[in-house]
């Protein structure tokens, strides 16, 4: 019957048009999810056109690993991830050792994709584990023990920071190499000519910051302050509202969020309570935009709110150098980055924040992620990505006190002295510190809205708090 | 029996009430989607200002073009991965579920009704109570068999749908093969026919707008599924748009060029094939609710 | 026009020679009528029962995945239904209050909305075009959509705000008193004039004319019209959309991730979100198999009792009021 005859031929087009795309997806469907390359392939960013510069190719020996066997390197994205993906070009060409890199998304996804991987076998072979993160995943087994590579390639670590390495082992023994690192969230990213109108003399220079209190701070934030008819038309200063940024203010005051053994809180020290009050009263005195929807969100707000001359100071990190940055600010106003300040206890606060590079344990080619590893820690391919922006120095003497960074990063010198003398990450003994992290954002957020008091929200905080503290090590 | 002038008014009045509840009601509908097209159309510079205009300076249509350029956000190749896992769902589900309804419908068999309430109650399912021991199933037996894993592949996204297709479908389709009079079967049957036959002959021709409905319905499911690919998928070039989406959302700004304006764009387009499938399909859709609400 | 099934009638022939024929006739039915719905029962037992076993073994033990799971009996409904999970009460909290403002309102409204299309205004096929496509829109676009409407420095709504003279517009994600509410206003957008709103119109426009001119002719107006005549006419369709609307409300969490991650200070940690973090990123697979059942038993429960409600207010035709 005609009818028939072309119905089925409508049919049948129908599904052959529809199991070609299937068939490309069984194909790409294997565990690695390949993509094509094309979208893989960074950018033309700033970082690779300065590392081709100044990496002459070794000639290519033949790959170790057979083809088909992927390596892979996974990060949390984002300027990491184009970092990686430089790195593992670069790599390849000195070495003809392939790693792929794979994003397993912004923290906090990135710590449990990491966990899920690991107990379905398929984690990358080099994982970026920091220090919040690190001691977790040794403790569950996800990362192996470096100290029998490093001692069969003889590496030597003479030159490292011991206070690096020890934030990235367990019980003494190696997890993990001190890629990048900062003193935690102690910058202060400020607008010189914004600060130099509200009547405060400060510099390009970081160090004309050297001297300023939290009351100095405070009353910059509120001369910095422009608001018309209601609505701000320039802020002063943003701090943050993270366990990084406000364990910050914490440690200026003398106070903590949990005692040294990571066991118990330390929220009711009257320390505590008057450096989560000075954050508050910057947030309720409307000194700063409101905080975002989540990190990532208020990150970006205070970034554009800065760079376009409507932010005069903000809280902030090494990276700050580079975000905005120059790239933004074009010279439209001079800035730098500085310490934030000093506080009642007369020091800074400070947590020794480390980004670092692991082989997992479950990776079948151990030897060749050792040697990625290991040559993501050398200062050649150190330097040229951090001073192209955004990365942080490992933390060896030779990548910290190199004269590139210190001549030609605005701010490195000061962020040194702070890295060599800060003092260690506080972990809860039973290394949950993503969850903790995660309720610290979470529970204060009527005290910075205004909604609530600080005296209203701890009780409820405090025993959310408590109850991470108090599960066991695994589940 | 001639109207009193005075008792016109109140129904002009009334008439004219409804009238204005009714523009307001679709105001308050389209709304949200003006401003998000307004939003769209702007340039990077026009997006954060206060006050917000509703008509951009200079229609940006190029945002439209820039997402799909994004460093880091991998936008064509999440709406490709979205159009074959729907269309290879959509596919299965039609296919599936006509077997299925079929079998319902026109054999007898033991315990034939007892699956169909078994399968009405599946409609109210909550997929809470299933999707862990799928996710172990999904990554465990494929272990198994073949060597590896299905956990981050679109198996678990495409494969349920091959078998049975929802309940809904399986449904809509019964109680549609249902209404169709035997008389044309027993003709067939007489003259040779086997079961598969009948299908093929006779009833599907006739059933083509039942189809063309649980299609659409199976199209926008699958369209807008953000539960099973966020649990399934961590690989980001495998997503399909919905958590593409969310990951654009989530990433960080290059702070020259503010994001939200692309963002808007990247959310029409994931309306768009929505749209579109509605306005062409548009009597299907509203026979189709109509047929589960009214006879459900 | 013969009413039975043709193998009956074959069946029912008295010539011998089919006789054998009629028994493999029977049989092949049977036969066939399995064949054509195994793809349905594999999937069925495969996607649906099995798993649902499964889940409620798990929810006896506690289970990591890569681990084997351990038999801890009631251990987990204990640590959920006791509290010590102290977030498992307050998500059933806002859920629940989510479900209670959503259902209520978003029925009524939908039921507005159908009435509004039945007045037989000019237009109307444009209105409900217009009303119906939200309800098209994916949660996660709406979403975004919404979430930048919301923004407080530029987004639409504090700006309308501001153009009748408040100020500065609440935060509304990030203050914990609003951000519920925020998202039920998304939620209502989203479902109000879709697939509820046509059901009903359906239903109006199945309310025989007949009725509505009697009942004019004695003199009710239009409110008495609509309470005496068309509502109790509709029952079964405010009951179909009363069970799934629970249902459907009770289910939200693709809100919570895209708009608010759950907080501010946990006021949009609904019931799913909590089990979806309880599972993939706490991995406590046995935990949350455990919340899983307790859901169902709830959702099963609530569609129980609803059942069971209907029969003193549906009124289905043909039947007496009962």
């Amino acid at each position: 019957m005609m009818t028939t005859i072309t119905r089925r031929r409508f049919v049948v087009g129908i599904c052959l048009a529809v199991a070609m795309p299937v068939l490309q997806a069984c194909r790409q469907a294997p565990p690695s999810a390949s993509p094509p390359g094309a979208s893989t392939t960074p950018q033309a960013t700033a970082a690779s056109g300065a590392t081709a510069g100044l990496i002459a190719p070794v000639t290519t020996t033949a790959p170790v690993v057979s083809s088909g066997v992927e390596l892979q390197v996974s990060t949390r994205g984002g300027t990491d991830g184009d970092i990686m993906e430089t790195s593992v070009a670069t790599f390849l060409a000195q070495t003809g050792i392939k790693f792929k890199h794979v994003s397993y998304g912004p923290e906090p996804d990135y710590w449990s994709k990491v966990q899920a991987l690991h107990a379905t076998g398929q984690v990358a072979d080099v994982v970026w584990a920091s220090t919040g993160n690190l001691h977790n995943f040794a403790n569950r087994g996800i990362l192996a023990e470096l100290d029998p590579l490093i001692a069969a390639d003889k590496y030597d670590l003479s030159d490292y920071v011991k206070a690096g390495l020890d934030s990235m082992s367990l019980n003494g023994k190696l997890y993990g190499m001190p890629w990048g690192g900062h003193p935690g969230n102690g910058g202060l990213l400020y607008n010189v000519d914004l600060l130099n109108a509200a009547g405060f003399k400060v510099t390009e220079d970081p160090d004309s910051l050297q001297d300023w209190t939290y009351e100095t701070l405070r009353d910059a934030a509120a001369k910095t302050t422009k608001t018309t008819g209601g609505r701000a038309d320039v802020f002063g200063y943003s701090p943050g509202t993270d366990f990084l940024s406000l364990n910050n203010v914490l440690g200026a005051y003398g106070a903590r969020f949990m005692t040294p053994d990571g066991k118990s809180l330390a929220m009711d020290t009257p320390e505590f309570l008057n450096a989560m009050r000075w954050v508050r009263d910057i947030f309720v005195s409307k000194l700063s935009p409101a905080p975002g929807a989540d990190a990532t969100a208020t990150s970006n707000t205070n970034n554009e709110l800065f760079g376009s001359s409507k932010l005069a100071m903000l809280q902030t990190q090494y990276a700050g150098m580079f975000s905005p940055g120059e790239k933004v600010i074009q010279g439209k106003f001079k800035w730098n980055v500085g310490l934030q300040p000093k506080g009642p206890a007369n020091k800074r606060g400070t947590a020794l924040t480390i980004n670092g590079m692991t082989v997992a344990a479950l990776s079948k080619h151990k030897d060749e992620a050792w040697q990625f590893v290991k040559w993501l820690m050398e200062p050649e391919n150190q330097v040229p990505i951090i001073l192209a922006g955004g990365s942080r120095p490992a933390l060896r003497t030779k990548v910290l006190n190199d004269p590139r960074l210190m001549n030609g990063l605005k701010a490195h010198k000061v962020f040194v002295k702070a890295i060599l003398e800060a003092e260690p990450w506080q972990m809860p003994a039973n290394f949950r510190w993503p969850e903790f992290n995660s309720v610290v954002s979470q529970v204060f957020g009527g005290v910075w809205t205004g909604t609530e008091t600080l005296e209203q929200a701890l009780p409820q905080a405090k025993q959310k708090l408590q109850d991470v503290l108090a599960k066991p090590a695994i589940d | 029996m001639p109207e009193q002038v005075h008792e016109r008014w109140p129904r002009y009045a009334a008439r004219g009430l409804l009238y204005a509840l009714a523009t307001l009601g679709a105001i308050l509908f389209m709304g949200p989607f003006l401003f998000a097209i307004s939003g769209s159309l702007k340039s990077a510079a026009e997006i954060h200002v206060f006050p917000p205009s509703l008509l951009p300076a200079e229609p940006a249509f190029g945002n439209y073009a820039r997402v799909f350029d994004l460093p880091g956000v991998y936008f064509a190749r999440w709406y490709l991965n979205s159009l074959i896992i729907t269309c290879a769902s959509v596919l299965g589900t039609v296919v599936s579920a006509c077997a299925a309804a079929y079998g319902f419908s026109r054999f007898r068999w033991r315990l034939r009704d007892f699956f169909f309430i078994v399968l009405l109650s599946t409609l109210v399912l909550p997929e809470e109570v299933v999707i862990i021991p799928k996710f172990l199933l999904f990554h465990y037996l494929p272990l198994a068999l073949f060597g590896h894993t299905w956990i981050d592949t679109w198996w678990p996204l495409i494969l349920p749908s091959w078998f049975g297709g929802g309940a809904f479908s399986v449904f809509l389709l019964r109680q549609f093969f249902l209404q169709v009079p035997r008389d044309l079967d027993e003709a067939a049957v007489i003259d040779g026919a086997n079961s598969w036959q009948i299908l093929w002959q006779i009833l599907l021709p006739l059933a083509q707008p039942a189809l063309a409905t649980v299609a659409i319905f199976s199209f926008l499911t699958h369209w807008n599924d953000f539960f099973h690919p966020l649990i399934y998928l961590s690989s980001v070039e495998s997503f399909p748009l919905s958590v593409g989406l969310r990951w654009f959302q989530q990433a960080a700004n290059d702070p020259s060029e503010p994001r939200d304006h692309l963002l808007m764009a990247a959310s029409m387009l994931m309306v768009l094939p929505c749209v579109l499938i509605f306005f062409t399909m548009q009597r299907y859709f509203v026979r189709g609710i109509v047929m589960s609400g009214i006879k459900g | 026009m013969p009413s039975q099934p043709l193998t009956d009638r074959l069946r029912s022939a008295p010539a011998p020679a089919h006789r054998r024929a009629a028994l493999s006739l029977r049989a092949r039915e049977e036969l066939a009528g399995w064949l054509w719905t195994s793809p349905w029962l594999i999937g069925f037992f495969l996607f649906v029962f099995g798993p649902m076993v499964a889940s409620l073994y798990l929810s006896f033990t506690k289970y990591a995945i890569g681990s084997t799971p351990q038999f801890i009996g009631l251990g987990n409904f204990v640590r959920a239904l006791s509290g010590k999970d102290d977030l498992f009460w307050p998500s059933m909290g806002r859920t629940v209050e989510y479900a209670l403002v959503m259902v209520p309102i978003g029925i009524g409204l939908s039921l507005l909305a159908a009435t509004l299309l039945n007045q037989g205004l000019k237009g109307t096929a444009v209105y409900r075009t217009l009303f119906f496509l939200p309800s098209l829109t994916p949660v996660v676009a709406a979403a975004v959509i919404w979430r930048w409407l919301y923004q407080p420095d530029f987004g639409a709504i504090n700006w309308l705000l501001w153009e009748l003279g408040v100020d500065e517009g609440p935060r509304w994600l990030t203050t914990p008193g609003t951000a519920l509410p925020s998202l039920m206003l998304i939620g209502l957008w989203t479902t109000v004039g879709g697939g509820a709103m046509v059901i009903f119109l359906a239903g109006l426009q199945s309310v025989p004319r007949e009725l509505l001119d009697a009942a004019a002719i004695d003199g009710a107006n239009a409110w008495q019209r609509f309470r005496n005549v068309t509502l109790p006419l509709i029952t079964p369709t405010i009951f179909f959309n009363l069970v799934i609307g629970i249902i459907a409300a009770l289910k939200v969490f693709a809100l919570a991730v895209l708009a608010t991650q759950g907080g501010p200070n946990y006021a949009t940690w609904f019931f799913n979100l909590h089990l979806y973090n309880t599972a993939f990123q706490f991995f406590e697979m046995g935990y949350a198999s455990a919340l899983a059942w307790i859901f169902f038993l709830l959702v099963v429960s609530l569609t129980y009792l609803n059942v069971r409600w209907s029969r003193s207010w549906v009124h289905y035709e043909g039947g007496e009021r009962a």
